[in-house]
């Protein structure tokens, strides 16, 4: 599949991620999840996405001074997932994606976050992953394809 | 395997008496590691872990995990349950250790598959 939006859509949803507050963590996730039902009912496909939505959650709400917005975009065939937060930013980008390294808060730590394979995670689970940041912030993208036969529905 | 079947055969205690037990499973997946466990756990998998916080249930329903079962006897606070029982998500309590929980969920599980 080509990575080029193969419809146009004015589908778009946002959710607000507050910074520091890890007990809510996967509550936005399970909502997007619950959401995309009615688009993409392959149960499958929306735990791929639900994975990858559940860690850019985690990140806003953990190494974020602010916290930071959720947009999902919903294609014909895909969803786009845009993360985006004012700051910190990552020092270190090709640290911040090598898996094991972390820089999350032993309180976060002591709650089973901050392996340090969120982003990971991330990748291996979207068919197209982007990712910019700076002392103002960063901006993930991501992109789950629906690539499987609809008629296995 | 049915978690009715770690509950019979472990005295593994069921801590959402409200959700049904016929559930069925084929496998399971110990960490504590919320990300090891996003990546890992599938619907056919039971979920081994001593996190005993409300995260834990985003990630059995994102996953849809056959069941949580908690060890060590760490028991939750009841509004975790409560929430576990709302989203449809078995949690079971186990007394022993994550290590002889999962060697106890690997005999069995292993038993069954040569008994098929």
């Amino acid at each position: 599949m080509e990575n080029t939006l193969s419809n146009s859509t004015d589908k778009v949803f946002l959710y607000e991620v507050i910074g520091a507050q890890f007990d809510t963590i996967g509550s936005k996730a399970l909502a997007v999840k619950k959401m995309l039902h009615d688009y993409f009912p392959k149960s499958d496909y929306l735990r791929r996405l639900g994975v990858c939505v559940f860690e850019a959650e985690a990140n806003l709400a953990i190494h974020t001074v602010h916290g930071g917005s959720i947009e999902v975009m919903v294609f014909s065939d895909r969803v786009r997932i845009t993360a985006k937060d004012d700051g910190p930013g990552m020092k270190d980008m090709k640290k911040a994606l090598t898996p094991g390294f972390s820089t999350a808060p032993e309180t976060a730590r002591q709650l089973g976050f901050g392996g340090g394979v969120g982003l990971n995670n991330i990748k291996r689970f979207a068919d197209y992953f982007y990712i910019e940041s700076s002392k103002k912030g960063t901006t993930l993208v991501f992109e789950v394809w629906n690539d499987d036969d609809p008629t296995t529905h | 395997m049915t978690i009715q079947q770690l509950i019979d055969q472990l005295s593994f205690q069921l801590l959402t008496p409200q959700l049904k037990t016929d559930g069925s499973f084929h496998d399971a997946y110990t960490s504590d590691l919320l990300s090891a466990a996003l990546a890992k756990v599938t619907e056919d998998h039971v979920w081994v872990t001593v996190q005993v916080h409300q995260n834990i249930l985003g990630v059995a329903s994102i996953k849809q995990a056959a069941a949580i079962i908690l060890t060590e006897s760490l028991h939750p606070d009841k509004d975790l349950i409560d929430k576990a029982q709302e989203k449809g998500i078995v949690i079971l309590l186990s007394p022993y250790t994550s290590f002889q929980t999962s060697g106890m969920l690997y005999n069995m599980l292993k038993e069954e598959k040569n008994g098929d």
